[in-house]
């Protein structure tokens, strides 16, 4: 077991750079990210006189920038570790010189992630994740794959040290895989709503761009609405094309996201890698696990499908980053319910179910169809009423509609948002489609906010948030009394608890 | 002690509530700064519209409404100002801090000492002027539920800053 010899420490008891080759990674990142943050001011006044070669020299004028920029970067890089103290030291810049010291204790997690061009020159990005609000997170771009596991195996033997495993027990991996079909299934089965709005705020984003481009397109819409079929069978015809759109992207992206998806228990730690074009690693530690949460719709139950998804401290909770949360997001997409149990119960050991269950006020259910339901179709009349969009009988059979749809969604919303608590978990389910269940423990939560609109003073109710260092969870429209008293136990609990929430 | 906790209804009873506490207001000086800082927004927000109704280009005739929509919202501000300050509150207990505000939208945030990571003590320009400070407490549930008091007097902060900091240390041992 001594990952430790003579020769790694000799290593990287120096300072090293990366990987040559890695220049080349370093310069398309640095390039997309210039072009995609530019590229707008490019193609506006292209568009109307277009010019070849000025485009050419211009992309040729930044690729030459960043190339510098890369060299730069490169030669003023260099990472090496301090065996006597434990610290991972970083060296960066050329005129602003930073030193980053991160003691190893201090490291959270390793990823090692690759892109298209990673997987191609073999390479690393080797991502450190640390814990501390203040201090950044470290990430080296590109490394050759021996240097990118020797770090990730000595670091992790360097940090089990400290806490004393028994290792003989605990190294057996047991792993998870989710293979072709049920990625396949799950892709068909996930996510709707949430790809129907993104296609739909694509379409809108297209017409606002094709707008700022100065091109016309409300002629051609127009003629579409009025000279279009909006007979029965089109109209049914456009829902079935919408869906296979959604069916296709969802399957697309899942696919592409979770392509050969494992997940492997390794001493205490679960370690998880996935994707097709580009492979990620994370490490998942049950002790830094803050939020688990997994989401099922009526579909899904029937063929027993769920998707999980783990939320882990994060040093940057702070900072809205997306990246360095979703590098403290563990997925596990398609898990079967022995699957779901077998992970809950190696991340939690233990699970009662003496529960308490808490529901919502009705309240809930009305005030989210009036807002939801009852105004829009107020100003929807009003409209109607003026402007003399659509026909009597067509108006109300489309508002009838309407109506019963949010009058359903609203009681499935009501009905589906049940609060359980037991002894050291709190569950919370909420979602009128896809239903999804948040667990905390209880002796992970950090703070608790009640909220309370003034109207709802008199009717005794409350909203509960409860804050955790991965994501809160949150019970709305809740008798205040009962509100009062769960708090109080959960901060008692808190307060004698000497269990690390980390 | 966690061992008694199997039997929910009885603990329940027991706990201390935090409900019936009475809870401490700010320094009536702060009340100033209040006044002044809604007086600064307004006159931003007002700038804002004129800026935007003569360059933006609205339609002329809604200009008025505008104005008067946004003269009528900060005098309803301007009106609530003793009422938002008379419910800023706090207290400091033996293993939490509770500090609650809000007119429209009342909230009441709850920190265990032992879940607090650092905490600070900020004073502004004109904090220095009326000898206020404000003391903040960070936890890693992210800025959502940091609570920030407002109008300590400086002294009231440092010591309350001792003294959550003891605590902490306590905590630790």
């Amino acid at each position: 077991m001594s990952k430790l010899n003579k020769s790694i420490i000799q290593k990287f008891s120096v300072e090293q750079k990366q990987s040559k080759v890695g220049m080349v990674v370093i310069f398309f990142d640095k390039f997309i990210s210039i072009v995609k943050n530019y590229a707008i001011f490019l193609i506006i006044p292209m568009w109307k006189d277009f010019d070849l070669i000025l485009l050419i020299i211009l992309i040729l004028l930044i690729a030459l920038f960043t190339a510098a920029l890369t060299v730069i970067e490169f030669k003023y890089f260099t990472f090496q570790f301090d065996f006597n103290k434990n610290d991972f030291i970083v060296k960066k810049g050329f005129l602003k010189k930073t030193k980053l010291s991160v003691p190893l204790n201090k490291i959270q997690q390793i990823n090692l992630n690759q892109n298209f061009i990673h997987k191609f020159l073999n390479l690393y990005e080797i991502q450190m994740d640390t814990a501390g609000s203040d201090s950044k997170e470290v990430s080296i771009k590109a490394v050759k794959e021996d240097i990118a596991f020797e770090i990730k195996d000595f670091t992790d033997f360097l940090k089990e040290k400290n806490i004393d495993i028994d290792l003989e027990k605990s190294n057996e991996s047991k792993s998870l895989e989710i293979d072709f079909y049920t990625l396949i299934k799950t892709g068909l089965t996930s996510r709707y709503f949430q790809t129907l709005g993104f296609i739909i705020a694509l379409f809108f984003g297209a017409l606002e761009y094709l707008d700022a481009l100065g091109i016309n397109f409300i002629p051609s819409f127009s003629s579409f609405i009025k000279n279009g079929n909006f007979g029965f069978i089109a109209i049914l015809v456009y829902i079935i094309l919408i869906f296979l759109a959604v069916f296709a992207s969802n399957l697309i992206s899942t696919i592409i996201k979770f392509y050969k998806f494992s997940a492997s228990k390794t001493n205490n730690n679960l370690s998880v890698s996935y994707g097709l074009i580009s492979t990620k690693t994370i490490l998942m530690n049950p002790n830094k696990v803050q939020v688990f949460s997994f989401t099922q719709n009526w579909i899904q139950k029937k063929i027993d499908l769920c998707n999980i998804i783990i939320y882990q401290a994060s040093s940057n909770m702070n900072i809205s980053s997306d990246k360095s949360k979703e590098g403290s997001k563990v997925n596990i997409p398609g898990a079967n319910s022995s699957d779901k149990k077998t992970i809950f119960e190696f991340i939690y050991k233990s699970f009662d179910d003496n529960e308490f269950i808490i529901k919502p006020n009705i309240r809930k259910f009305s005030v989210n169809f009036f807002l939801i339901g009852v105004i829009p179709s107020i100003l929807f009349f009003g409209i109607n009423h003026f402007f003399e969009l659509l026909s009597s009988l067509n108006y109300i059979m489309i508002q009838t509609i309407y109506l019963a749809v949010i009058l359903f969604v609203s009681y499935r919303l009501y009905k589906n948002n049940i609060m359980s608590v037991s002894k050291n978990f709190i569950k919370v389910q909420s979602g009128f489609w896809d239903i999804t269940t948040k667990i905390i423990e209880i002796h992970k939560i950090q703070s608790i906010v009640i909220d309370q609109e003034i109207w709802y003073k008199k009717l005794n109710l409350a909203n509960l948030t409860l804050c955790t260092a991965g994501g809160m969870i949150r019970f709305s429209y809740m008798d205040y009394f009962i509100l009062r008293k769960i708090t109080d136990n959960f901060l008692f609990k808190v307060e004698v608890s000497n269990k690390s929430w980390m | 002690m966690s061992k008694n906790f199997s039997n929910n209804k009885i603990l329940i009873e027991n706990i201390p509530s935090a409900e019936n506490i009475i809870m401490s207001g700010i320094e009536k000086k702060y009340i100033n700064i209040m006044i002044f800082n809604r007086f600064l927004w307004c006159i931003i927000s007002l700038i804002g519209c004129i800026i935007s109704i003569k360059y933006i280009g609205f339609v002329e005739q809604f200009s008025y409404i505008i104005y008067i929509s946004t003269l009528i919202l900060w005098a309803v501000i301007f009106s609530l100002t003793g009422i938002s300050f008379k419910r800023k509150k706090y207290v400091f207990r033996d293993h939490d801090l509770m500090y609650s505000s809000g007119v429209i939208f009342t909230s009441t945030v709850l920190i265990p000492y032992n879940r607090i990571q650092h905490l600070a003590i900020h004073q502004g320009f004109l904090s220095r002027v009326f000898d206020l400070a404000s003391l903040q407490f960070y936890t890693a549930g992210g800025s959502y539920t940091d609570i920030s008091i407002k109008g300590l007097t400086k002294m009231d902060a440092e010591m309350w800053k001792e003294f959550v900091s003891a605590k902490i240390e306590k905590i630790k041992k």
